[in-house]
């Protein structure tokens, strides 16, 4: 599964949700993980045609997107929203 | 609740008494207004004070000094005084303000205005009413206490404490609580992240420290002027109407902020700002972190603390325009005003400051949940709408008198 991770360096939700998925990764590192920002990767961003709120996850299996996760969100809301992915 | 606990407070205050003379004039007094004012009926007697008071209809420290005035008409020294009362909305009255602020070299705005003999005071606080005593007493020559005349203070003596002014610990504590809820405004927030994670980049920390400080002094310092210039507006309009406005506009910003709290309080998360204005300031941090030179950097810091803030401040300016607003119903000027817009300034900056320091010393940033946002919007628009009723039905609440 690739978890794509889309942040901003200017929005502080992200930087707590980044912090949050740092501990995600460790506990399920057979997943592939990519953080992309919002303004220094404009151009790999511009395809998942995300809305105005960050951060965005986007959860792909086989480039197929199944799970899509906005805004900012504690642990245990990240966890249950992928408790069927992971 | 914070008005209840002081109000609670107040039910427990002191009062004291003060001495009169009836006594002849001093060879000290000289009435220098009389020719200013320029009123026939002017009584110039030997045994007799003049006293003239420059007040606005709509100033609710001038009415309190008017009742003053009338319990010292009837005190002892009813025999040994002339009051003349001159309404500043009248332009003739207003003119001759000015001349008097210019014979007594006085450059701050505002009244009640104050003139006996060769002394002047403005404003009317809780020291006014001591500080005219002492005057006519030094201007009478001989000052037995016979007849002593209540008046409120807000002087407390607590345990341990001591003496403690009520009323200038709850001004402390509205700047402390404005300042704080103000500095969560995410409006300019956002750059301040951008410039920490970018210098972060730099992995130099020298540098990341000085250009973060110049930015986060520069903003202070930004608002900090900004607060001066609203203030002397404030201080300048002794007009109910600017009042009432400023309330109305708090009401407005209030009911805003609440909206947007019932709009958003579902989502999490932060807004993406427009493309333009983040293209902007990315090209800005890049060019102060780039520079081989240490002084163009800071200058660059400068300059982008400036312009963005000065872009930012409409808006915040609800909560700085509310406590100046309080400040000049609370008559406090000069020396003592600046120290309470500085206690708000850190306060304003505090999250700021911290947000600052840990990445310089831990390399890592840390954002402040959007949740608290939400709740930031929440109490502020409350908070805004409170103070704006206030404004307009209970300034006396504001100016701490109950």
């Amino acid at each position: 599964m690739k978890i794509i991770k889309i942040n901003a360096m200017w929005c502080p939700g992200c930087l707590i949700t980044k912090s949050i998925w740092q501990e995600i990764e460790k506990e399920y590192p057979h997943h592939e993980y990519i953080n992309l920002d919002y303004d220094l990767d404009e151009e790999k961003i511009e395809k998942y045609k995300i809305g105005d709120i960050l951060p965005v996850v986007i959860i792909e299996n086989n480039n197929q997107e199944i799970k899509r996760i906005i805004g900012e969100k504690n642990k245990k809301e990240i966890l249950k929203e992928l408790e069927d992915l992971l | 609740m914070k008005f209840k606990l002081l109000k609670f407070i107040c039910f427990f205050l002191f009062f004291f008494s003060f001495s009169i003379s009836t006594k002849a004039l001093s060879t000290s007094y000289k009435d220098i207004v009389k020719d200013i004012v320029n009123i026939e009926e002017i009584e110039i007697s030997t045994d007799k004070i003049n006293i003239y008071l420059f007040y606005s209809e709509t100033c609710p420290h001038c009415h309190k000094e008017l009742v003053y005035f009338e319990t010292l008409k009837q005190s002892n020294y009813q025999d040994k005084i002339n009051i003349y009362t001159f309404e500043v909305s009248d332009q003739i009255n207003n003119a001759n303000l000015k001349k008097v602020k210019e014979l007594f070299k006085e450059n701050r705005p505002g009244v009640p205005y104050t003139l006996i003999g060769e002394q002047a005071i403005l404003g009317f606080g809780d020291s006014t009413s001591d500080r005219i005593q002492t005057i006519l007493n030094n201007y009478l020559k001989e000052d037995p206490k016979e007849e002593s005349i209540k008046e409120e203070n807000t002087n407390y003596k607590l345990p341990l404490l001591g003496k403690i002014d009520v009323k200038n610990y709850s001004i402390f504590l509205i700047a402390l609580v404005l300042g704080l809820i103000d500095g969560f405004n995410p409006c300019a927030m956002w750059i301040l992240l951008l410039l920490i994670n970018m210098s972060l980049n730099t992995k130099n920390r020298k540098k990341m420290f000085l250009v973060g400080l110049t930015f986060i002094l520069t903003s202070g310092l930004v608002y900090f002027l900004s607060m001066l210039g609203i203030g002397f507006i404030v201080d300048l309009t002794t007009i109910t109407i600017i009042r009432d406005l400023i309330a109305i506009v708090a009401i407005i910003l209030g009911i805003y902020n609440l909206i947007i709290y019932i709009k958003t309080r579902k989502e999490t998360g932060c807004h993406v700002v427009k493309k333009e204005k983040r293209k902007f300031i990315i090209e800005k941090i890049n060019n102060i972190l780039e520079s081989k030179s240490f002084l163009l950097g800071l200058l660059g810091t400068i300059i982008l603390a400036l312009s963005v803030n000065l872009v930012e401040l409409a808006c915040s300016l609800g909560f700085p325009t509310i406590f100046l607003e309080i400040l000049s119903l609370n008559n406090i000027l000069g020396f003592q005003k600046i120290i309470y817009l500085l206690v708000y300034i850190i306060f304003y900056l505090l999250d700021d400051l911290i947000i600052f320091l840990i990445a310089v010393f831990t390399l890592k940033t840390k954002g402040i949940s959007t949740k608290y946002n939400k709740i930031v919007n929440l109490v502020g628009g409350i908070l805004m709408i409170i103070m704006g009723i206030l404004l307009i039905f209970k300034p006396e609440w504001i100016m701490l008198n109950f």
